[in-house]
């Protein structure tokens, strides 16, 4: 049948030739307008469901009121939310921070799915896993995720899943799959390398919608990326920051280091860059410090043996 | 009640390594082809006999012959040269023996859809068959002899000169396949059947004695005895048979007899529970193959629920018009019961294999067997609670039915201090193994982790050790990034065991602001005849906030003269 109709146009099976009448031709077009509409009206309702949601307070007024100058009530508690880190030295403080900031986000959300329940204590609750996605490249070159170290932020092995994806299509078919499944994860972590054209603004759309809808905080950690357009509410830049002075005599017990340096709990230097429904600016960055007896962060002074943090990160940049 | 007496069908396939090349060079249906242009035009075979060869004693011998070549009264072991002589119109090719193989474990992956309880038959070197317990099977296919024939005829059809036998034991039904002739019955290979103890030894009292699977020597041997039949070796005395020819003679004539039970080994582990379902109609597209799956865990799941079990490894067996036969497997992290999830878990698994997996001329045969169930306790949920971490047993269980166990890992703490074999990364589904047989234990394995690695989560705040209490309990600080191969770098350190003062790590120099450490950690001393060199751990932060795990491997004129330095970790 195809052999005897040669020509540019493919040759497809016949359709019947549908003819309709001016009427008919407007009810249609009304028609498919009014479900178009209607599924934009579905996206705007998840965004706006996203955006009334679950908030998570940094208890830092500062941050509080950039990120929702309204009501302070804090960051998004489900949704995407990305961490930029632009260069590979700095790997290990956009992992903190990511993982800082998402054991805030789970802490919120179990903290008012708590109060929405009986209490039940016949039981132990069983706590939902953290995902952790992160490809071989990305594994190689900034160093796999270490169970020991994870006790530092108040995190036992046996709630760290990892996923090593062999592409980017399956990190990212997987990170879908997790925002998308309801009360499964309580954290999600997608690691990535520079600018992969598969996570660009649709997909990064998607993932917004999944995990708003199912309640899930998604964080995208992107290493040595620079800003992209993305659907993410936020996000932060982060570069490491000099740690506090440890106060030797709150903690008489330590062991005594050489010449008496103790390095202090992870400390971070973040710039909100970007915050849907907020003022993210030049001005929106702090020196942040991560406590992890109380699972906060804290304002913390520039570091004392440099000039000044925030200096010294210009330098840095600079050089 | 006795058990049902076993049935096996033997199917010996003479000329498996020609039918092969032929299947190779004319099709799979050349058999068939073949007759038909006989018939037509009644001119001689245009195919010259085909003989394959092997190095053997010194020479170059006929190993494999096809049935022309066998006409013409050639025999294996004949050598190449003399062969050639005689006809020198030989079609010939080298053994591979690897090739022959490979398509019997095809063949065998094949006839599951009759048993499956399959062996491929090893009695004889150079001998090909299978061997298939069909006890049970039978009725499915409306009887013994009518599951043999539609065995046979397929088998002919896909190009192979095939002969079988059913009988109560694996002996007999070997003996009786491998001395029919193929030649009586071109279209349809011969069947045979025995059903009864007392039908075996008039049935096997002609045969000849290389029937009882023993080796060309031996035959030889006891023909200079003048015994040829079976039927004449049995009416012999026992004791000085086996004084003169071993046991083995006798433990091979009391099998084909029927006197000792015999077992197969079968390739695969029997299923527990299995659905299948047939098609006249092959089906192709993806939506019906999911609609069939959905149906067949819908049949097992019924069947599960009476047994009060559920399933925690299913296999999906497709077999394709060809003959070809795709095999998947998916494992639960925790006995299922619903025919959804099932479903849902092997579409992931079919859009994982996409590529692997050719529907072709499409599937005949649809089977959804049980490989490992568990028992299954109903859970009182209360309506208040909503499912808690079932959501994630099943997220798990579908992203790796789609990325691969090896791609979902959790980590195990590992009994020693090196770090970067501290722990040890594994399936999540083995994860779940390892935490049972924990518990059992009481603790954790090994002694560093009990401490490491206490029982706290996310929101007991209480809990959850700071990092000075953790040094106070004196575990070590940890970084958050390891490399798995710690990376090297130039250091500037002070003799003999100072901390390092300035670093270059990928080319950048980095001036050291502050120090922890160091922390010794040996290597295993009484595991392995050279230990690695000792390590000294700094814990270190630069001028611009990065902290890194430094280590110098070796003790300054102790175990080297030039320690060398390595950067393992990042800290956040």
């Amino acid at each position: 049948m195809s052999g005897d109709c040669p020509g540019p146009i493919p040759n497809f099976i016949a359709r019947p030739v549908v003819t309709r009448t001016r009427q008919e031709t407007r009810e249609v077009c009304e028609a498919l307008a009014g479900s178009i509409s209607d599924i934009e009206k579905h996206h705007l309702l998840l965004e706006d469901k996203a955006a009334s949601g679950l908030h998570v307070a940094f208890g830092i007024d500062a941050i509080d009121r950039a990120l929702d100058p309204r009501t302070r009530r804090g960051i998004a508690a489900s949704g995407l939310h990305e961490v930029r880190v632009a260069v590979g030295l700095d790997a290990a403080s956009g992992a903190g921070f990511a993982l800082c900031l998402g054991i805030l986000l789970a802490k919120g959300i179990r903290a008012a799915s708590a109060q929405n329940r009986i209490s039940d204590d016949s039981q132990p609750e069983k706590i939902a896993p953290i995902f952790w996605i992160s490809d071989d490249f990305t594994r190689r070159e900034y160093g796999s995720f270490y169970d020991p170290g994870l006790a530092i932020f108040g995190l036992a092995p046996q709630d760290l899943v990892r996923i090593h994806p062999k592409s980017h299509e399956e990190t990212l078919w997987a990170a879908g799959e997790i925002a998308a499944t309801r009360g499964a994860a309580s954290l999600c972590l997608i690691e990535i390398s520079g600018h992969p054209k598969q996570m660009d603004l649709t997909a990064t759309r998607r993932l917004m919608l999944r995990a708003g809808a199912s309640g899930t905080p998604v964080i995208l950690l992107r290493q040595s990326g620079e800003e992209e357009a993305s659907a993410a509410t936020t996000r932060w830049h982060v570069k490491p920051a000099i740690s506090q002075n440890v106060d030797l005599e709150k903690t008489p017990k330590l062991i005594m280091p050489l010449k008496r340096q103790f390095i202090g709990p992870p400390a971070f230097y973040v710039q909100l860059e970007k915050c849907r429904g907020g003022s993210a600016d030049e001005t929106t960055r702090w020196n942040l410090e991560w406590t992890p007896d109380e699972q906060r962060f804290s304002l913390i002074r520039p570091g004392h043996n440099a000039a000044s943090s925030i200096a010294g990160q210009q330098q840095s940049a600079i050089a | 009640m006795n058990p049902a007496p076993r049935r096996y069908l033997a199917i010996h396939l003479a000329s498996l390594p020609t039918d092969r090349i032929m299947r190779q060079r004319l099709g799979a249906s050349w058999r068939v082809k073949n007759l038909h242009q006989e018939d037509l035009d009644c001119a001689k075979p245009i195919i010259r006999p085909l003989v394959m060869t092997a190095k053997m004693q010194n020479a170059i011998r006929l190993v494999h012959l096809d049935e022309r070549a066998r006409a013409i009264g050639l025999q294996p072991g004949t050598s190449l040269a003399d062969a050639k002589a005689a006809f020198p119109d030989l079609d010939v090719l080298e053994e591979d023996a690897n090739a022959d193989r490979l398509l019997l474990e095809a063949m065998a992956d094949w006839c599951d859809r009759y048993t499956p309880l399959i062996a491929i038959d090893e009695a004889l070197p150079g001998e090909f068959g299978l061997m298939l317990d069909i006890t049970g099977c039978a009725h499915l296919f409306g009887g013994e002899r009518e599951l043999m024939k539609d065995l046979l005829v397929r088998l002919f059809h896909q190009g192979f000169a095939a002969t079988g036998a059913i009988a109560p034991g694996p002996g007999t039904a070997w003996a009786l396949a491998h001395c029919q002739n193929t030649k009586t019955d071109k279209t349809h290979s011969a069947l045979q059947s025995i059903r009864t103890l007392e039908e075996i030894e008039p049935a096997l009292a002609p045969l000849p004695l290389n029937a009882l699977r023993i080796g060309p020597d031996l035959v030889q041997a006891l023909a200079r005895l003048g015994l040829r039949t079976i039927g004449q070796l049995y009416r012999q005395p026992r004791a000085p048979v086996a004084r003169r020819f071993g046991r083995e003679l006798l433990y091979r004539l009391d099998q084909a007899m029927g006197a000792v039970e015999e077992a197969i080994s079968p390739r695969r582990p029997v299923a527990e529970l299995m659905a299948e379902r047939r098609f006249a109609e092959p089906l192709v597209h993806e939506n019906d193959i999911e609609r069939t799956i959905r149906r067949l865990a819908a049949h097992l799941c019924e069947a599960m629920e009476k047994k009060g079990v559920g399933a925690r490894q299913l296999q999906l067996s497709l077999f394709r018009v060809d003959g070809k036969t795709f095999h998947m497997e998916v494992g639960t992290s925790r006995p299922e019961r619903n025919a959804e999830v099932m479903t849902r878990l092997f579409k992931e698994r079919l859009a994982a294999l996409q590529e692997d997996y050719d529907a072709g001329y499409g599937f005949e045969t649809l089977r959804l067997s049980v490989m490992a169930s568990q028992l299954m306790t109903q859970k009182e949920t209360s309506f208040l609670q909503d499912s808690g971490t079932g959501d994630a047993d099943h997220l798990i269980d579908r992203l790796t039915a789609r990325l691969g166990a090896e791609a979902i890992v959790k980590g195990v703490p590992e009994n020693t201090h090196l770090p970067e074999r501290a722990e040890r990364e594994i399936p999540v589904g083995a994860w779940h193994a390892e935490k049972a047989s924990h518990r059992v234990n009481g603790r954790l394995r090994g002694l560093v982790s009990q401490a490491e690695y206490p029982e706290y989560s996310v929101q007991d705040i209480s809990k959850i050790p700071s990092p000075h209490s953790i040094v106070s309990n004196s575990i070590a600080v940890r970084p958050l990034r390891l490399f798995s191969v710690p990376e090297t770098i130039e250091a500037i350190a002070e003799v003999p065991d100072g901390p390092p003062i300035r670093f270059r790590w990928r080319k950048i120099l980095h001036k050291v602001t502050r120090v922890e450490g160091p922390e010794r950690i040996c290597d295993h001393w009484w595991s392995r005849q050279t230990p690695r060199q000792t390590r000294d751990y700094f814990r270190i932060e630069d001028d611009r906030g990065h902290r890194y795990w430094l280590f110098r491997e070796g003790l300054y004129e102790r175990e080297t003269d030039r320690p060398k330095w390595f950067l393992h970790g990042l800290f956040a």
